[in-house]
């Protein structure tokens, strides 16, 4: 595993993510070591790198592929802004810190941000600054700005533009979850909205929405249950669908969703205790409503002030001291007992195990604005040189359809068919005449004639 | 208007091609804008059938090879295209959509596997590709058109080997994760050329906005011989936008009070006494810029090497107002028809554009064309189990025409057809029905297809109604806000072509949707699934149990029913306490023992009957 | 007056008949709105019998489409020939012709009903007599019952087809007692065909032609016997055991013909429509209730808030429920079989899935049949209560649909509740009439537990 992990590292063309790669692969154990390595490193060759991947083997078997992140809203109506805003500001963390959309599969139950309630129509805001949008957040840059160069400040802090949500409505209900969890979907249900994982996949699912003790409310209308999620994560488990899981929720009594879990390789953490509710951390006057929940407004601080690149070195543990009573209001708790090699083991775990993708795609910082700026000329001038190509081949491309002439028509040729759709369609109920429609007057009189005829013969009978 | 000439552009350009365009016209006497953007894009035929796909998406590319799809339509649309201020619809109103997302595709019949499976299929991978929840569209909300929708493309054997499915999600909100793929698909993925105008927090302010994708097949009108095919995706993205909210700040879009120091005094009143501030009414049209209204000016350009000279972006206004460019090319200062055209620069890459017009008075006044019908629909009725149907269609224009109304309705509103009336509204005679198509809806299984044909006279109004009856769902069918009502896609009315409105591309003739409508649906009380078992159960069981009790048993008088154990102990017991009272009481005992005697004789009818 | 009173007393059916047709018309003619008005209410009509479907069917019909591929018409399609030839009921004039076809329908089934009621088949069966034949009222109240029940006048204006269900059960019964028993099938055979549930009648109705057949038998060969003692020619008549018709043949040949009758129906409506599709159309939709519009029945509320995978078992459990009545019923009463096929009407009534107050107007007025029972039921048990109750429920029943449907002011759960009552009184008005016919027949054996307390062990 850990020579595939190098190899592909190796062909990876920029040599820092070398480094990264090792982080993933690194070990409590030699902490100390990594580190020394770390700073080495940044100076030697991809061959190097390859060589140090190779002489520091990670002794725990324990690493995983991919990253995976379920990012669920329970809640509906304009008055839960906040549940929606506090899953995008996950789903923009973990996006942040290298997931990519195709492995962040976001449900959303209402729309919030193209609401009409919405005075900031497209926006989503969790702070009352709104310095952030979550929804969509493109590179705000004028043209003074450029001139400007490297005083240009952007916003979107090098984050793709855009927001893929995967569920969406009333497709967010508590069948779908779970089959988004067990994977067991239509053969035709796309791959964009399944959880493709398998026995090497980190996977964080971050959920919010209105609970009790024991089951959280979807959309209003329907729950789910700690056993049902205990469940589904055990069929997840024997179907080999996740190295490492970790499961964080945000609700009122949310400690007792994760109670009745009980398969391996599962750190669980929840904003408040049996009896215990969680509370909004602040509203927005000109939003009109609470924009986000104390436990997540937290978690962000931390993961927003410590994580400031995908090599950051922060282990969960420091995330789960950092939810006070002071802070968070409730009792914040944490399960680490599935997990292999317990509380210790499971403090230990880098943030970005989960948070993170091991592919370690560079951090675009607030300073690197000018690089921000540049990338979309370079894709430009990537394309230009497509289609200088694509010019040239097509000019080979038409000499060769030339000789070959002969089939260009072979996609027309025609087919034994039906005439369109005739099952399907109505009638055309105009082109009925009076004269078929007296046929059937006096086809039905004479059935009723019979009816009476038959009628009396039975009479007559006895 | 500009837009019905351009809607047909390509037919003779062939083989890859990528061009992109954005007209800009402000609509008359009202402070909107329409921007209306086009990305159309040719791939060859044959090079797209084995795998090369050059700009034409991969991603639905191979969903459409995959569903065996020939030509789709695809459309996401939100707001309400207000006819009276902003006259006919562009494009003719054949890149729009009904409120939500619509779409309809021809499909090849043969190839075994089953046109329905693939068509679910196509909306599925749809979903995943557009973040929409298309994978709604089952078979309740798919219909067979019959005469609302003709193929755009070129079909070399027609569509007799295909068949045209049709679906509507009128509930489905447009947003932002509709736009990103939307772009993703383009060539420049919305990072240059006009498609880095669009912007969801623009988009999605707009008063009206639609934006649809269109894969067809052309092939050159010579029939065999005169070159090969290519298929053609068209993306548009039309919006209308209210030029004063669009330029409000981002991150304060709330209208407030300017202050003073800003306001500009109208010191003509006479009763103002010196000390108030009247402010003055601003004159003339309204100043605005690209990089204003849409947050960001034009970046850089998207030609893609193909040598064309088309004009990127076009304007019309006025001929005597004022345009500052910025960074681009005119092509023409203004054709007869007052519209200006510009390209943006080639080169260096990486320039901005912009185009500004100043507040300026504008003598020219503008005439806003009539739309080809005005039509209104709406539910009447009142109460939660019956309702009506009502439309409205007004022709404004000196001469006939004839329209093709197409109606598809959740399985849950079923309309009575026989009340159907279609007359003039002022004469009350009945319309002719030159054609009719109905398909009834079966309960979970399909919806209703309405299809009607007939002639609207010249000026004329034709009203139309029915009766409808609405369901009562299970309670698992309810969406989670049940009481909101259900939406029903708006009606499709397509103008057929006719001597006097051919237009180009004639053959089509133009689209209007009526606006969706909202449903109100009886509801049961979502709360008391279990009540509700218990309580019809205990009635039946009460039936059941007396009947049978009564049927099962036989009568005896009651002076022979032999005294049950427990009424004889109960009066053992009865008889002690007498006893005991007795010997408390003395000779009182006598009577109280007689009472007693009757009660346990009452205990033991209890438990006989029991 | 005293000419009224005269012409009264000289033709008490005219008169009666009379009226019932000019109370019908007269409501028709004076409040053109209200035939339209009621055939829309929940309570008079239903999805399967509904005027304004049967006109949707209609339309479809005659326009040349399958009227039973859709979701709207579930009715018999032998309906479809008959309304084709009326003129459209939108006008003035079809308007007021269905409604007086609807009277003609009433009239028919009051005159079966006193024709039943003039044969006294429910007191005097071939194996019994009841002590209280006296008691049973005169044909012509009986029919005075149906014509003038509010019930039924509301529902000959609301137009549903489930009159000709009733109508058919009226004429079967009326024809078995006549000891018809082809024609008594053939009519139960069109009520099972127009909608279903009548087949549980046929036991019932085939021990009360059998009945009836026997002690025709019995009178016409105790009238052979006395002709032929007259004649002095004994010996060449047949001992009465002799002629008395074997009870296996007989059912045997009563539900063949009530087979052939149905096959020939089905049959016949084929001819008519261009598909099978209508047998789903009429029998699936009763089956698996795919339309849960409300009505005063205990299933449509019960299978909205259903879970989704109970739905089939309970479909299943409430039909067997209903079955499950008809046989019991024809063991225990097969002294008077008159009593089970009424009885068994009237769970019909209580337990079908699509019931309307028509129905219960027209099993009340069957009940009237059994008139010599109410001095027990009234005594003995709960019918004033019941009746309260049922007179409560048919005020309540639609102020609280009006609340729910149009004012919004009341949930579901109102009408739901109203209908909850009102078939607990119909429930408890049948419960009364089981026991009273039992003791009826208890004391005939014995006299001497009349007024008397009795158990049941």
């Amino acid at each position: 595993m850990i020579v595939y992990q190098c190899w592909w590292k190796e062909v990876k063309p920029n040599g820092d993510e070398c480094d990264d790669g090792h982080d993933d692969d690194d070990n409590p154990n030699n902490e100390l070591l990594s580190t020394n390595t770390e700073l080495t490193m940044r100076l030697l060759t991809l061959p190097t790198a390859l060589l140090a991947c190779l002489a520091f083997p990670d002794s725990s078997h324990a690493t995983h592929t991919s990253n995976w992140a379920v990012l669920v809203s329970t809640s509906r109506f304009w008055f839960n802004y906040r549940h929606m805003a506090n899953t995008l500001s996950l789903y923009r963390t973990v996006k942040r810190l290298g997931i990519p959309d195709s492995q962040i599969i976001l449900m959303l139950p209402d729309d919030m941000a193209c609401n009409p309630r919405n005075t900031f129509a497209g926006s989503v805001f969790n702070d009352k600054g709104r310095g952030l949008d979550l929804y969509d957040q493109k590179k705000d840059i004028s043209p003074e700005e450029e001139a400007g160069g490297e005083g240009g400040e952007t916003v979107g802090q090098g984050m793709p533009a855009g927001i893929e949500v995967d569920y969406r409505g009333n497709e967010v209900t508590v069948e779908s979850f779970i089959r988004l969890l067990t994977d067991r979907w239509p053969a035709s249900h796309p791959t964009s909205k399944r959880l493709m994982t398998d026995d090497r996949s980190n996977i964080l699912i971050y959920m919010t929405g209105h609970g009790g003790d024991s089951f959280l409310k979807f959309q209003d209308a329907e729950e789910i249950s700690s056993h049902d999620l205990a469940d589904a994560f055990e069929q997840m488990y024997e179907k080999k669908r996740y190295h490492e899981l970790l499961f964080m929720i945000d609700t009122c009594q949310a400690n007792t969703m994760y109670t009745e879990f009980y398969s391996p390789g599962i750190v669980a953490t929840g904003s408040s205790a049996k009896d215990q509710s969680s509370y909004s951390h602040h509203a927005d006057q000109d939003v009109g409503v609470a924009v986000i929940d104390r436990w997540t407004y937290y978690n962000l601080d931390f993961l927003e002030t410590r994580l400031n690149s995908t090599a950051s070195d922060v282990r969960l543990g420091e995330l789960f001291d950092f939810y006070t009573f002071d802070r968070v209001h409730s009792d914040a708790g944490v399960r680490y007992d599935l997990f292999p090699g317990g509380e210790h083991e499971a403090r230990n775990r880098r943030v970005l195990d989960f948070f993170g993708n091991v592919q370690g795609v560079d951090v675009e910082t607030a300073g690197d604005g000018l690089a921000a700026l540049g990338d979309w000329r370079a894709d430009l001038e990537a394309l230009r040189r497509i289609a200088e190509r694509q010019a040239a081949e097509e000019v080979n491309a038409t000499q060769i359809r030339t000789d070959a002439g002969a089939q260009p028509e072979k996609h027309k040729t025609g087919k034994n068919v039906l005439p369109a759709g005739e099952a399907n369609m109505g009638r055309d109920m105009t082109s009925l005449t009076g004269g078929e429609g007296w046929l059937k007057k006096a086809l039905g009189a004479t059935s009723l004639l019979a009816l009476g005829g038959v009628w009396f013969a039975g009479g007559k009978i006895r | 208007m500009l837009l019905s000439s351009l809607f047909l552009l390509p037919a003779a350009v062939l083989a890859q091609t990528y061009t992109e365009h954005l007209h800009l016209s402000p609509l008359a006497q009202t402070s909107h804008l329409l921007a209306a953007f086009n990305f159309t894009s040719t791939t060859p035929l044959p090079a797209y059938e084995s795998g090369h796909f050059t700009h034409f998406p991969r991603s639905l590319a191979q969903i459409l090879q995959h569903t065996k799809t020939r030509e789709l339509h695809l459309r996401f649309a939100w707001g309400r295209w207000d006819d009276e201020q902003w006259g006919p619809r562009p494009r003719m109103g054949r890149r729009e959509g009904g409120t939500g997302v619509e779409i309809w595709a021809w499909l090849d019949q043969d190839h075994g596997g089953d046109v329905e499976e693939r068509w679910s299929g196509l909306v599925n991978g749809l979903s995943g590709l557009f973040c929409a929840s298309l994978n709604f569209i089952d078979s309740t909300r798919t219909t067979h058109p019959v005469l609302s929708f003709d193929p755009e493309g070129t079909h070399a054997d027609g569509v007799t080997g295909q068949e045209l499915l049709h679906g509507t999600l009128p509930h489905e909100v447009v947003c932002t994760e509709n736009l990103t793929p939307f772009l993703k698909l383009l060539p420049c993925k919305g990072k240059a050329g006009i498609s880095s105008l669009l912007d969801g927090h623009k988009v999605f302010d707009a008063n009206w906005q639609t934006m649809s994708i269109d894969v067809r097949p052309i092939c050159p009108a010579g029939g065999n011989g005169g070159g090969e095919c290519v298929l053609e995706i068209q993306q548009t993205v039309d919006v209308v936008l209210d030029v004063e909210r669009s330029m409000r700040a981002r991150g304060d879009p709330i209208p407030r009070p300017r202050p003073i120091e800003e306001l500009e005094c109208d010191g003509g009143k006479g009763y103002g006494g010196g000390d108030t501030c009247y402010p003055k009414v601003k004159e003339g049209e309204m100043g605005w810029s690209l990089s204003r209204i849409f947050g960001t000016p034009v970046r850089g350009s998207c030609h893609l090497g193909d040598g064309h000279a088309d004009a990127d972006i076009t304007l019309e206004v006025p001929l005597d107002r004022m345009v500052n460019v910025t960074n681009a090319q005119p092509l023409d200062a203004g054709n007869e028809q007052g519209i200006r055209s510009y390209r943006l620069p080639n080169h260096p890459p990486g320039q901005y554009t912009d185009l500004a017009l100043p507040q300026q008075s504008v003598t020219q006044a503008v005439v806003q064309p009539q739309p080809p019908l005005y039509a209104t629909r709406t539910i009447t009725g009142s109460g939660q189990q019956h309702g009506g149907m009502h439309a409205h269609l007004r022709n404004p224009h000196p001469y006939a025409q004839t329209i093709t109304y197409f109606e598809s309705l959740p399985w849950f509103l079923r309309p009575y057809i026989h009340t159907l009336r279609v007359r003039n509204s002022e004469t009350h005679e009945n319309v002719k029905l030159e054609k009719m198509f109905y398909t009834p809806a079966k309960d979970r299984e399909r919806g209703t297809h309405l299809e009607l044909m007939f002639t609207v006279s010249a000026g004329g109004e034709v009203e139309l109604s029915y009766d409808f009856e609405k369901a009562v769902l299970r309670y698992t069918e309810y969406p989670p806000d049940a009481n909101r009502g259900f939406d029903v896609a708006p009606a499709v009315i397509r103008v057929l072509p006719n001597d006097n409105n051919t237009g180009d591309g004639g053959r089509q003739g133009s689209y209007i949707r009526t606006t969706s409508l909202l449903l109100p649906l009886p509801t049961p009380d979502f709360s008391m699934p279990y009540n509700v078992i218990i309580l019809t159960s205990t009635v039946i069981a009460l039936g059941f149990g007396s009947i049978f009790n009564l049927l099962t048993r036989r009568f005896v008088l009651a002076e022979e029913v032999p005294a049950s154990k427990l009424a004889l102990r109960v009066k053992a017991i009865v008889g002690v306490a007498q006893d005991v009272v007795g010997r408390l009481k003395g000779t009182k005992a006598v009577e109280m023992g007689g009472d007693a005697v009757g009660s346990g004789k009452g205990d033991g009818m209890g438990n006989g009957a029991g | 007056m005293s000419v009224l009173k005269q012409v009264y007393h000289d033709h008490p059916k005219t008169t009666l008949f009379t009226c019932a047709a000019t109370i019908r018309i007269l409501a028709g003619v004076l409040f053109p709105a209200l035939p339209d008005l009621l055939s829309q209410r929940a309570e008079l009509s239903t999805p399967v019998d509904g005027f304004k479907r049967l006109q949707e069917g209609l339309f479809l019909y005659e326009s040349g489409l399958d009227p039973y591929d859709g979701g709207i018409f579930h009715q018999a399609p032998l309906l479809l020939p008959l309304f084709s030839l009326l003129p459209s009921p939108n006008a003035w004039l079809g308007r007021l012709i269905s409604v007086l076809l609807y009277t003609i329908l009433d009239l028919a089934t009051a005159d079966c009903l006193f024709s039943i009621a003039s044969f006294g088949v429910a007191h005097t069966s071939g194996l019994f007599s009841s002590p209280r034949k006296d008691r049973s009222w005169a044909p012509i109240s009986v029919a005075a019952v149906y014509l003038l029940n509010p019930f039924t006048i509301l529902t000959c204006l609301a137009r549903p087809t489930s009159v000709f269900t009733t109508f058919s059960t009226v004429l079967s019964i009326n024809h078995a007692c006549q000891a018809k028993p082809t024609t008594a099938a053939f009519a139960l055979a069109v009520a099972g065909y127009a909608s279903l549930h009548p087949l549980m009648l046929v036991p019932p109705m085939g021990l009360l032609c059998y009945d009836r057949l026997c002690s025709q038998t019995s009178t016409d060969t105790a009238e052979a016997k006395s002709v032929a003692a007259d004649h002095g020619a004994t010996g060449k008549v047949a001992t009465n055991l002799g002629v008395q018709p074997k009870a296996i043949r007989f059912g045997l040949e009563f539900v063949g013909t009530f087979l052939l009758a149905t096959v020939f129906l089905l049959g016949l409506s084929r001819l008519l429509l261009p598909s099978w599709k209508f047998v789903p159309g009429i029998y699936m939709t009763l089956l698996t209730l795919p339309d849960l519009s409300p009505n005063p029945g205990l299933w449509w509320y019960f299978f909205t808030e259903m879970f989704d995978a109970f739905r089939e078992f309970f479909l299943g459990v409430f039909w067997l429920h209903m079955a499950a009545y008809s046989i019991p019923f024809c063991l225990r009463f097969k002294k008077q079989p008159l009593v089970a096929v009424v009885l068994m009407q009237g769970v019909i009534c209580v337990f079908q899935p699509y019931p309307t107050a028509g129905d219960a107007g027209a099993w009340l007025s069957c009940l009237c049949l059994l008139s010599h029972l109410f001095e027990l039921s009234s005594t003995h048990r709960y019918t004033f209560p019941a009746l309260v109750a049922l007179g409560y429920a048919s005020l309540l029943g639609p102020a609280f649909h009006h609340l729910w449907i149009y004012a919004g002011s009341g949930n579901a759960n109102f009408f739901y509740a109203i209908t909850l009552v009102w078939s607990l009184a119909l429930l408890i008005l049948l419960t009364d009439t089981v026991y009273s016919a039992l003791r009826d027949e208890w004391e005939a054996e014995r006299p001497e537990g009349k007024g008397k307390e009795i158990r049941q062990i």
